[in-house]
């Protein structure tokens, strides 16, 4: 059997073992890290797209022309009539399911004090396309519609020591910017997955929210959800095109990724990430590119000889860069393995932010459970190798520019 | 016509601000087959010579011509390629490739070359068994002594038969006893395959069994002597 490059380089890996093993750990501690970090960033993207979709936004948002322009006053008189667009909505090609929603600042009065809340009026069985209500609800059941009942958030019932049954006044401003008041039932407490919405927020059903409000037959928002297959933003054009074509509507009818800019925050820092881990990999190749230096002096001798016999210095450089290939593979492989491993791990523990949430006002869960994606973990492999072996090119270079008889000399 | 021709060649090392005159106008022809020792005490310019004539170090004035090449004018590819083709080396510390046995250390020089799988085989046991290493084809350097891995170098040089071998004090890290054998096996190969060999030494017993000794002092040829 004839011995090739490969085979000599992958020998030469076992002549100081212990500084090859060195060298792949640096590389797999940084596929791991990216591996890990990554996985977790794809989670927490996937899970603010989710709970945006479902509790704030949903996948297209119809308003009122003119809402964001006076936003900050809470205009609840310029809303949209959910007679009129409902059925346009819903009619475009394209859109899944539409939910009517108002949402409301207001106060609980209780125990002489006004405890802040944030209401959501919704169309319960509407609402079921974007909320999983008999998920999220661990105590009693989701209000009737007609019913001056009420679903609390879990953590707000608690700092306010309320259960199922009790009955609690909520105050308001009006759509004609009046005041008004209404005694709920609270008949369900629900644990939401964003910390802020347990904390802050009460659902009532739209029609008590629209009588309290004085806004009959108006939503501040309708939600859509579109098909699988449909582009949010070709949707989001077509429904404001017939609700301008059909009922002479101007309206604000935007997808979700417009109306989130933290959202979008994420997906460039997921950009940024990348470059990042491109660094992480290289400050984990200068190992390798120092044992790949020192392998040559170590053997620089050996250089004069194989250059001395005939080899071209392409073929030297092709032998040590093969050489450091094949501890970058090992590392690589070990890593990123460790890392599907963590991730693995994580996608059934969770990884639980509560308290470093808490306070934080992002569409984020409060405990995450990344889910390992086989696509990125080929990437973060075959990046690795590739970062880490160019890496080794640096050094490997040397080897062909070694003058053959100063390398022979060499002691 | 000669083989080698080495037409007033000169080679000088810079050391600091001194400069060392290694080789001075050195002229020397070498004929097919020859077995010729380059003798002379340390720092009298054989191992400059002999790595001139191999190719691994650059002239400074003058000409070497092989087989009427002038080797000058080569560049760094070329002068490999050439290497690759025409000449074998054996080294003083035999310079064996420790992860690779006997019969790799030997056929590897042929797998750099354009040659089919089974003719290497061939070849590398058919040498191997000519150096008297038969039945040690897969032991490492490390498991072997210093004569051993002497005749696997010696193998590595004849195997893709070479023109020309270039051996820089081939007994120097020997006994006398192991020495003295493996200039009998270099003598033998040069006898049996018609191989120059060019080797350099100062070591008088070694000396004894060239059929040319040219001597060299200070970087000058001091005399050339034809044995019978």
């Amino acid at each position: 059997m004839t011995i090739k490059l490969p085979a000599v380089a992958f020998r030469n890996i076992f002549r100081n073992l212990r500084r090859s093993i060195l060298s792949a750990v640096a590389i797999a501690v940084s596929a791991m890290s990216i591996m890990a970090l990554l996985a977790l960033l794809e989670c927490m993207e996937t899970d603010m797209a989710k709970n945006l979709t479902s509790f704030y936004t949903g996948q297209i948002r119809i308003r009122n022309v003119d809402y964001e322009k006076y936003e900050r006053y809470n205009p609840l008189h310029l809303s949209v009539d959910i007679a009129s667009v409902l059925p346009v909505a819903e009619s475009v090609d394209g859109v899944k399911a539409a939910t009517p929603r108002i949402n409301f600042p207001a106060s609980l009065y209780l125990n002489e004090k006004n405890n802040g809340v944030l209401g959501v009026g919704i169309d319960f069985t509407k609402d079921a396309a974007f909320i999983d209500f008999d998920k999220l609800v661990t105590e009693g059941r989701i209000p009737n519609a007609g019913a001056n009942e009420m679903l609390m958030g879990s953590i707000l019932a608690h700092e306010l020591a309320l259960g199922v049954g009790d009955k609690v006044t909520m105050l308001t401003t009006t759509a004609t910017r009046g005041t008004n008041a209404m005694t709920f039932k609270i008949t369900g407490i629900a644990s939401f997955p964003v910390g802020a919405l347990s904390s802050t927020t009460v659902y009532v059903p739209l029609d008590r929210a629209q009588y309290l409000l004085r806004m009959e037959g108006q939503a501040q928002e309708i939600l859509l959800l579109t098909k699988d297959g449909y582009k949010e933003a070709d949707v989001a054009k077509d429904v404001k095109q017939a609700l301008l074509s059909q009922l002479s509507l101007e309206t604000e009818t935007k997808q979700w990724k417009d109306l989130n800019t933290i959202y979008s925050f994420l997906v460039i820092a997921k950009f940024i990430y990348y470059i990042i881990g491109a660094i992480f990999f290289v400050l984990g190749s200068t190992v390798i590119i120092n044992t790949t230096m020192m392998v040559i002096y170590e053997r620089m001798r050996e250089i004069g000889t194989m250059g001395a016999l005939g080899m071209q210095g392409k073929e030297l450089t092709k032998l040590f860069l093969l050489e450091g290939s094949f501890i970058s593979i090992a590392g690589s492989t070990l890593g990123t393995l460790i890392g599907v491993g963590i991730v693995f791990t994580l996608s059934k523990v969770g990884l639980n932010f509560t308290e470093v949430m808490s306070g934080v006002d992002m569409e984020i869960s409060s405990i995450l459970y990344p889910t390992v994606n086989w696509f990125t973990a080929l990437f973060v492999w075959i990046y690795a190798i590739i970062i880490s072996s160019l890496s080794t090119l640096i050094p490997s270079r040397k080897a062909s520019k070694i003058e053959i008889v100063e390398a022979l000399r060499y002691v | 016509m000669s083989m080698i021709k080495i037409e007033k060649v000169s080679r000088n090392y810079k050391t600091g601000e001194t400069v060392v005159k290694a080789l001075k106008e050195v002229s020397l022809e070498v004929d097919a087959g020859e077995f010729l020792s380059i003798a002379g005490p340390s720092g009298s310019g054989k191992t400059t010579l002999l790595n001139l004539i191999g190719c691994i170090d650059g002239i400074d004035s003058g000409e070497i011509y092989i087989n009427d090449q002038p080797i000058s004018g080569m560049d760094k590819t070329q002068k490999t390629t050439f290497r690759r083709n025409n000449l074998g080396f054996i080294f003083q510390t035999y310079n064996l490739i420790p992860v690779l046995s006997a019969y790799e250390n030997v056929s590897f020089v042929l797998s750099l070359l354009d040659i089919p799988a089974d003719e290497i085989k061939r070849r590398t046991y058919e040498v191997l068994k000519e150096v008297g290493l038969e039945g040690m084809e897969n032991r490492r350097p490390a498991k072997l002594s210093g004569g051993q891995q002497q005749r696997i170098a010696i193998a590595r040089a004849l195997v893709k038969n070479p023109q020309i071998i270039l051996a820089d004090e081939p007994t120097a890290n020997l006994d006398s006893k192991t020495g003295e054998e493996i200039l009998k096996l270099m003598k033998k190969m040069n006898e049996k395959h018609g191989t120059t060999f060019i080797f350099s030494t100062h070591d008088k017993m070694v000396m004894e069994y060239a059929s040319r000794l040219v001597l060299l002092h200070d970087g000058s040829i001091v005399s050339d002597e034809r044995r019978q």
